[in-house]
C-alpha cells in the first residue's frame, strides 16, 4: 500500500522507493507518538504524504489551475464549446500502452499538492475529511484543490480521448 | 440554472445524491444539457481511469533494501543513535 501510494504520488520507482524508506524510518522512530485516536491508515498516510512533498520540487502554477474555476462560457451562460463525448470506457483503453503514458504525462503536469488531494480522494477512495485530516488543510480547501485538480486532469486526457471522433468525422 | 454554476459543482460532487433543491436542479439541468451531460461523463471517465491504472509491483530488491533499512534503524536505535540513512538505489 505505501509503494503504491507513493509511486501513484511521485510517479518515479526510485523517489517512490526513497519515500517508502523514510516513510518506515519516521514510522519506527515516531510509533510512540501514535495516540491512536486517528486511524493507523490516516497517520501512514501522512507520512507518506509529508515525504513526497518534501521531495517534490514545489512550482508555484497556482494561477495556472485557477482559471479551471470557471468554464469558457458564452453571453447566454452555455458553454462556450461542444463538448465532445469520450465514447470509449475506460476498461477499454486502460490495457492501451499510449494511453497510460497519457495519464502519467497529464498528472506529472499536475503541481504536487493538488496531486495528493485527488490520489488521496479519488484513487484510494479517502472522503473528503479524511483527505482534509491526513493533509492538515480546511475541508473547503481540500475541495477547491480536488475540483481543479479534476478538472485539470480531464482536459489533459481530452484530446487523447475524443482522437478518434476525429478520426472518425 | 445555467453551466457556468453547473459545471462549479460537478467538478466537485459528481454523483449528485444529495436530495438538495440545488442537486435536483443541477440533475434537471444534466437532463438536458448534452454539454453538461458529456462534461460530467468525462470526468467521471478521468477518475475510473486513474483509479484502475495499473500500480508497479514493489520489487523485492526494494524490499530487501527496506528491511535492511529497518534492521539499521532498529540496532541504532538500541544503541541510543537516532540517525538512520535510506539505502541509495542502485541507479543512484
Amino acid at each position: 500500500m505505501v509503494y503504491k501510494f507513493s509511486y501513484k504520488v511521485c510517479r518515479d520507482r526510485q523517489r517512490a522507493e526513497e519515500a517508502l524508506q523514510d516513510t518506515f524510518i519516521n514510522m519506527y522512530r515516531n510509533l510512540g507518538s501514535f495516540d491512536g485516536r486517528s486511524k493507523l491508515s490516516t497517520w501512514l498516510y501522512r507520512i507518506v504524504a509529508n515525504n513526497c512533498l518534501m521531495k517534490a520540487r514545489r512550482r508555484k502554477l497556482e494561477t495556472l489551475l485557477e482559471s479551471y474555476d470557471n468554464p469558457p462560457v458564452a453571453g447566454d451562460g452555455t458553454l462556450a464549446q461542444n463538448v465532445p463525448r469520450w465514447d470509449e470506457t475506460p476498461a477499454d483503453v486502460l490495457m492501451k500502452r499510449e494511453l497510460r503514458e497519457v495519464l502519467d504525462k497529464a498528472i506529472m503536469k499536475l503541481p504536487i499538492d493538488y496531486r495528493i488531494v485527488f490520489v488521496l480522494r479519488d484513487v484510494e477512495g479517502n472522503s473528503n475529511e479524511e483527505t482534509a485530516n491526513i493533509l492538515g488543510l480546511s475541508v473547503e480547501a481540500t475541495k477547491s484543490r480536488l475540483r481543479r485538480a479534476r478538472a485539470f486532469l480531464r482536459d489533459q486526457l481530452n484530446p487523447y480521448m475524443t482522437a478518434g471522433q476525429e478520426r472518425r468525422r | 440554472m445555467k453551466c457556468k454554476s453547473v459545471y462549479k459543482h460537478i467538478c466537485e460532487n459528481l454523483d449528485f445524491d444529495i436530495n438538495s433543491p440545488e442537486c435536483r436542479a443541477i440533475k434537471k439541468h444534466l437532463t438536458s444539457c448534452p454539454d453538461c451531460s458529456a462534461y460530467l461523463d468525462s470526468l467521471k471517465k478521468t477518475i475510473l481511469l486513474y483509479k484502475h491504472e495499473p500500480g508497479p509491483r514493489m520489487p523485492l530488491s526494494a524490499h530487501r533494501r527496506l528491511v535492511k533499512v529497518i534492521d539499521v534503524a532498529i540496532l541504532k536505535s538500541q544503541a541510543g543513535k537516532r540517525r538512520v540513512k535510506r539505502i541509495a538505489h542502485p541507479s543512484r
